[in-house]
């Protein structure tokens, strides 16, 4: 299986860290794209081109919570996963992202491979994607 | 500059200082598999070396703001430990993964204080990096210093009173202050 993931965070390293661990779930064959903020990502996401997202909230510009929300706000997205990858853990901020904003997972950095595997294999199973 | 804050004047709060610490033993302590030790300071132990200090302000019930600085050693480790290969101390990556551990820590003691009954929000993270760094507040503002020993190098905190807004202006002996991490914070 093949996976488009657009994987959005203003630390390049954060991002290449997101992506090893993806890889190394073993589950797809992953294609990236790589955005730096909300803003970015708006100009990247295609929807008929991308299959997941992996979403920082605190970033300048545009948040990855206003990001999720534009996303959302579509309509036509349901069907695209969205996992937030984020350092705050409050469960007013876990409640937001899940129930209000529309996101599909939520993962604490820091993350170890099993989290992102075991979220990963639950959102796969739900999945249709190009193969 | 005015301060605005009255809270600015009250002495750093024993549940900061307690999230800090607990945050920064127990998140360091797991991601980078050490045992870390914590002591207090009585005073700003200034950085001799080379350093890098990732900041994070703090608004909500109160403000104040977390420094974390990591002499140059005790960095280049734990750069390469979080990312899983060798990072340039003086590259822009050094900068990126500061602020990460900085946001990491800071994102943790949210959510401590948030079990404690205190309401914090946190700002993106600011980094500076250079030589005998000490910052200088504009006036005396309330500080607590704590200086952690772990297998990774030693590396210490400091909570202070306020944001930036009301002391980055008094900042000496930094050579490396980049636009972009300088838009991060504001």
């Amino acid at each position: 299986m093949k996976l488009r993931a657009l994987v959005v965070d203003d630390s390049r390293v954060m991002r290449g860290i997101v992506m090893n661990s993806l890889r190394k779930t073993g589950l797809a064959e992953f294609e990236f794209t790589e955005a730096e903020n909300g803003s970015d990502a708006i100009a990247k996401f295609q929807p008929d081109q991308i299959d997941i997202l992996f979403v920082d909230w605190n970033m300048p510009q545009m948040s990855g919570i206003d990001f999720v929300r534009l996303v959302r706000a579509g309509g036509k997205t349901e069907h695209i996963p969205v996992v937030m990858v984020t350092s705050e853990k409050t469960k007013e901020k876990v409640d937001l992202a899940l129930q209000s904003a529309g996101a599909n997972a939520y993962i604490t950095k820091p993350f170890t491979p099993e989290e992102m595997l075991a979220q990963l294999s639950k959102l796969m199973s739900t999945m249709t994607v190009a193969s | 500059m005015s301060i605005p804050n009255d809270t600015l004047s009250i002495p750093v709060s024993t549940d900061v200082i307690l999230s800090v610490r607990e945050s920064i033993c127990e998140t360091f302590g797991t991601m980078f598999g050490n045992e870390i030790e914590s002591h207090d300071l009585n005073e700003d132990a200034h950085n001799e070396g080379e350093a890098i200090i990732g900041i994070i302000s703090y608004v909500g019930d109160f403000k104040w703001s977390m420094l974390l600085c990591l002499p140059k050693s005790t960095a280049v480790t734990m750069a390469m430990k979080f990312a899983g290969f060798e990072i340039d101390y003086d590259g822009p990556d050094m900068g990126d993964i500061v602020a990460e551990l900085a946001n990491i820590i800071a994102g943790d003691v949210v959510a401590r204080l948030s079990n404690r009954g205190i309401n914090a929000a946190l700002s993106l993270p600011m980094v500076v990096r250079g030589a005998g760094l000490k910052l200088q507040w504009q006036r005396e503002l309330p500080t607590h210093y704590q200086s952690f020993i772990s297998a990774d190098g030693e590396f210490k905190t400091k909570i202070v009173a306020g944001t930036p807004h009301h002391w980055f202006g008094g900042m000496s002996g930094v050579s490396k202050v980049s636009g972009s991490e300088l838009n991060k914070a504001c």
